[in-house]
């Protein structure tokens, strides 16, 4: 024979060993509620008891049903887990057909990079000798206009000395002749460098393109292990943290309304 | 009965019950106990668990001469796991019943 308050005592001394206080304080708020809803039918606190059971069969019973929830969920035998798992397998079959793509991408290209290795040894030659003229001709043309200038100082200097003893227009010309075969050369090794920055930079972005070329389908399979399936566990919140919604303000069917739309999805 | 088995069954019955109308603890545990032998006190923590899985969500109403009364709604992740157990059910019924008249199942 037991009384309702030794009955709550033993349930919650042996709750307490397993469970948290928020959640002891849960069950014992229900039972309290259960024996009160008893006794309004007319049923004694012994009644109420003994139809319950032994107070430590039922703490025991409570916390092996939070265990087997905790069980279930790991082992993913719930319908949402096992949908899950499905997208998980699929993913993974899309995982292998991309490896093996990407595979057979690489085959064919090392295919063609070895069917393409003596035109290949031909124009990287050709490019080569092409850089080499480019670069030579860069040499002459900044070699020339360095001896446009020189020459052009020459006259200039040669002019201011014959000032007086040749004809005032002769000597007029070449100042002007010396002096824009000066700019000229001026000129043209400004645009020169100017060229050769052009073309540097040409041929960086071109080297950054054929890198890129190589490099992209290395990355694709990366991007795909990060394409997990966003729905995976999102269909079962709340893990034992907020076991129960509760909507605890004074007015009942206030309580009742918004309920309606707190619904768990 | 085996534990497992009767428990899965309570467990349907009472997503049954709380499908039909929204309940509170001793009215669902009662109209569980009525019927069978089971132990009052093995309902309520199916109740919990199944509250834990969101399964149903719950609410307090005031209730005269006594703590508020906490109801139970069933979720549409509880309807949804209900026509399923239903369904595993009937199959297992049928199935069991063609074992037991020994028919080649």
């Amino acid at each position: 024979m037991m009384t309702k308050l030794e009955y709550l005592k033993i349930l919650e001394d042996t709750l307490k060993t397993r469970l948290s206080r928020r959640e002891v304080d849960e069950i014992m708020r229900d039972y309290a509620e259960y024996f009160v809803e008893g006794q309004k039918q007319g049923k004694s606190d012994y009644e109420i008891a003994r139809n319950l059971g032994d107070p430590q069969e039922v703490a025991r019973q409570i916390i092996g049903e939070s265990q087997q929830r905790g069980a279930a969920q790991s082992q993913g035998n719930s319908f949402s887990q096992a949908a899950a798992q499905a997208k998980e397998t699929a993913r993974k079959a899309a995982d292998k057909t991309g490896g093996c793509m990407s595979f057979l991408g690489k085959l064919l290209l090392l295919c063609v990079a070895i069917m393409l290795l003596p035109f290949a040894l031909g124009i990287l030659g050709a490019v080569l000798l092409g850089l080499l003229g480019v670069l030579l001709g860069f040499a002459t043309a900044i070699i020339g206009c360095g001896a446009g200038i020189v020459s052009g100082f020459i006259c200039l200097v040669l002019a201011c000395l014959c000032v007086g003893t040749l004809p005032a227009t002769a000597v007029g010309l070449g100042i002007l002749v010396s002096i824009g075969l000066v700019a000229a050369g001026i000129f043209g090794i400004t645009l020169l460098i100017w060229l050769l920055l052009l073309l540097l930079r040409g041929l960086k972005w071109l080297c950054q393109w054929a890198i890129s070329l190589f490099r992209k389908p290395k990355s694709q399979p990366e991007q795909n292990q990060w394409n997990v399936p966003p729905s995976m566990g999102a269909e079962n919140p709340g893990n034992g943290e907020e076991p129960v919604k509760e909507q605890q303000d004074q007015d009942p069917w206030q309580q009742e309304k918004d309920g309606e739309g707190k619904e768990n999805d | 009965m085996n534990t497992q088995l009767r428990k899965g069954v309570i467990e349907m019955c009472i997503l049954a019950l709380i499908e039909r109308q929204d309940m509170y603890g001793y009215e669902i545990v009662q109209s569980i106990a009525q019927h069978t032998d089971i132990n009052e006190g093995t309902v309520y923590p199916i109740l919990r668990r199944l509250t834990m899985e969101n399964y149903f969500s719950t609410y307090l109403v005031e209730s005269r001469g006594g703590p508020a009364r906490k109801y139970y709604r069933i979720t549409p992740l509880g309807r949804e796991y209900l026509s399923r157990s239903i369904g595993e059910w009937r199959q297992m019924e049928k199935v069991v019943d063609i074992i037991l008249r020994g028919e080649s199942v």
